[in-house]
């Protein structure tokens, strides 16, 4: 894992000081609210409906047994004993009292972490894919990038303003997207040298993103050399803080830019900025990426036997509970004899991406006791344990389901991505997260949930589109009509290679009648589908609204 | 007739708080007290956003008249923000110890 240097750490603990300061002048009421705000934003720290909230970054997600035990200890001591696992790798503490932020960064900057650039309009965290440094399908480590790209972007003098927030993502698997980069302003693809000799290089795409404005990136650049990296994507962001629209926030962020200009326009102003600035100091050189790929270089894996027929021989157990866990939850590791774990945040009837802090403490044990000390965050708002002896799953398995982390649903409906909605956030119309329990409540057959196969899910509160409804196959979004809480179905959207926004289904329908109309949309898919084989985007991209529409609002769509 | 109360973000905690008189507040909605007229509503969020070492960000909500007389909020954002999230939190309760427990009534 990354190791702070020097630097690192002096520039951490020199902010937790200065934000000190500026939390004592607010107390005292030197200085005021609207004085303040900026300035706490800079640290993550939002006011929500109940309290103050602080957002804190998982670099790529990535945690070690230790800080998931720190991040357990300061949910307990200084919040209200959980916390809020984001789609962007980040986690978010929902109580905080704002005397108490100085010391809570302090024990954070103990064990390397912080809630810098957490908010606001400055270049937010790196996210990448969970499976980073362990997947089969995988080009290169996305970490040692997004680690450079951290250092890169961290204070960054020059784009500390900018017109609006800037996420980046990186996927080192050119075949299977797991970041969600094509819905970030700046996606960036690992892909094979264009000849045999060749290194691998960056496709890089640009201009994604959700909220009000959906759109998927396109392609900047088709290859970028890699010792290039800082230098294109600073290129971008000069181009971004110089054009993008200051006027209006609502059309501030760089996707309205690039749609503005059109993708050749846009690209063409990058390359020229290029130019002037791609062979300086930017440029990375081959020991500095190893100095950074060494700190990702692999655990010491014991050489063991293959177990994929092992693993599969547990899925279809007799005992249900470890066969439907192992078939949904354990995925196949790069290491012959290895395997990696999904822990689901989602069990029914809880909120999506919650963790109580003595769950964290026992993920962090098992990641010791099991793995090689090392956790991830995934965008889906689930936990992995990327590093298991295939022997150890029963075990494993048993450990988990203690402490209700043992959801079968990986993939599944029920692997609901939502975000805070009216029940936390300022910004809400309506509620989202009693809406992700209620569904997982209603489906409560597991074979059912199973059969239905991979679907996903994801409600938001608003059009910010915090829990990515635009993208999941299953999108909800909940509005305020005259002071009731309406939803909008969508369907058709996805996150990954095939990225795509889904589209409105029909009239919105209030709270009580939502959950039916999901349960509706399902059973509609079960009994028309092909096969059990055709995903549930597939059908719905092979057939159309048409079927759904008719079985839930009773009318075809051109009657 | 309308009855408003004005309300913000306690700056220690970033709790909901209600203005009573004497620019007092208070963390139990039901106790803040209620405005009649417009122009009483602008005066004491005028007053109220002089005590900014108190309060954040204060703004005046509409509430009503419940049973036995009880002031509630009329939207249900503000009846979430005065009563708390409604889905039942992840962790056990916490204990009255807990430094980010909020006190039922505390005058701000
Ligand atoms: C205090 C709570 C929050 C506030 C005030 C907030 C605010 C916003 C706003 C205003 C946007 C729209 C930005 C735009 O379109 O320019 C947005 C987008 C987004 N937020 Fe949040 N958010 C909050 C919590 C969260 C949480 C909990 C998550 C993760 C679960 C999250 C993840 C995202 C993502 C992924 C997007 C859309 C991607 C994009 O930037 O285009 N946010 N948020
Ligand atoms: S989508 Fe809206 S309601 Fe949900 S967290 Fe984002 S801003 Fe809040």
């Amino acid at each position: 894992m990354y190791r702070y240097d020097h630097y690192d750490q002096v520039l951490v603990d020199q902010r937790v000081a200065q934000f000190r300061d500026q939390i004592s002048r607010r107390l005292s009421g030197e200085i005021t609210e609207d004085e303040f705000k900026p300035l706490r934003l800079q640290n993550g720290l939002y006011m929500q409906l109940h309290a103050y909230m602080l957002r804190v970054a998982i670099p790529y997600g990535l945690l070690s047994s230790d800080q998931l035990r720190k991040l357990a200890e300061v949910s307990r001591t200084y919040d209200r004993g959980y916390g809020h696992f984001s789609t962007r790798q980040n986690i978010q503490y929902n109580w905080p009292r704002l005397q108490d932020v100085p010391d809570l960064l302090a024990e954070l900057a103990s064990v390397q972490m912080h809630a810098i650039q957490t908010s606001g309009n400055c270049i937010r965290n790196t996210t990448s894919d969970h499976l980073a440094g362990v997947a089969r399908d995988e080009l290169v480590d996305p970490r040692v990038y997004c680690e450079i790209i951290r250092q890169w972007s961290t204070l960054h003098p020059e784009f500390a303003f900018l017109p609006r927030k800037f996420k980046i993502a990186v996927t080192g698997a050119p075949t299977a997207d797991r970041a969600a980069v094509r819905v970030h302003d700046i996606g960036v693809r690992a892909v094979p040298g264009r000849t045999a000799d060749e290194p691998h290089g960056f496709q890089v795409l640009v201009g994604g993103g959700l909220g009000r404005t959906p759109r998927i990136a396109e392609v900047c650049r088709e290859f970028l050399p890699r010792e290039h990296l800082l230098s294109y994507l600073e290129a971008i962001l000069r181009v971004y803080n110089r054009y993008g629209r200051r006027d209006n926030k609502f059309k501030a962020r760089i996707k309205i830019l690039v749609g503005a200009l059109g993708i050749e326009a846009f690209s063409e102003q990058v390359e020229a900025e290029w130019a002037q600035i791609r062979d300086g100091a930017m440029q990375l050189t081959p020991e500095e990426f190893d100095r950074v790929a060494a700190d990702f270089s692999d655990p010491d894996y014991a050489a063991l036997e293959p177990s994929d027929l092992f693993v599969q021989s547990l899925a279809l157990s007799k005992d249900r509970a470890l066969g439907r866990f192992v078939a949904s939850n354990v995925l196949p590791h790069k290491r012959p004899g290895y395997s990696i774990v999904m822990i689901s945040l989602k069990a029914k009837g809880k909120p999506p991406g919650d963790a109580t802090a003595e769950q964290m403490e026992l993920v962090a044990e098992l990641a010791d006791t099991y793995g090689f000390g090392r956790i991830v965050v995934a965008h889906e708002q689930n936990l992995v344990l990327p590093d298991i002896e295939s022997r150890h799953l029963p075990e494993l398995h048993a450990r988990l389901s203690a402490l209700d982390l043992a959801e079968p649903n990986i993939g599944k409906v029920t692997d609901i991505i939502a975000c805070p909605g009216l029940d936390y956030c300022n910004l809400a119309n309506a509620r989202s997260i009693p809406i992700a329990t209620r569904i997982s409540e209603r489906i409560e057959d597991l074979d059912y949930l199973h059969d239905l196969g991979d679907i996903s899910l994801n409600i938001s509160g608003c059009i910010n589109a915090c829990g990515h409804h635009h993208v999941g196959n299953i999108g909800i979004l909940g509005i305020d009509k005259q002071g009731e809480e309406f939803y909008q179905l969508m369907l058709g959207g996805s996150p990954s290679d095939d990225a795509s926004i889904g589209k409105i289904l029909g009239p919105a329908l209030p709270s009580a009648e939502i959950v039916d109309a999901v349960a509706n949309v399902l059973q509609t898919y079960v009994n028309n589908r092909e096969s059990a084989d055709e995903r549930f985007l597939d059908y719905v991209r092979r057939a159309g609204f048409e079927p759904f529409k008719e079985q839930l609002y009773g009318q075809p769509e051109h009657a | 007739m309308k009855l408003w109360i004005i309300t913000g973000s306690a700056t220690e905690s970033g709790a909901p708080i209600y203005l009573q008189t004497n620019n007092r507040w208070t963390h139990k909605l039901s106790a803040g007290h209620p405005i009649a007229s417009e122009a009483e509503r602008q005066s004491l969020l005028d007053a109220a956003k002089a005590q900014q070492r108190k309060v954040c960000d204060p703004y005046w909500i509409e509430v009503r008249r419940a049973e036995l007389g009880h002031l509630a909020p009329v939207s249900l954002r503000e009846k979430i923000r005065a009563e708390g999230p409604t889905i039942s939190l992840v962790s056990t309760p916490f204990s009255s110890t807990t430094p980010a427990s909020r006190p039922a009534a505390a005058s701000a």
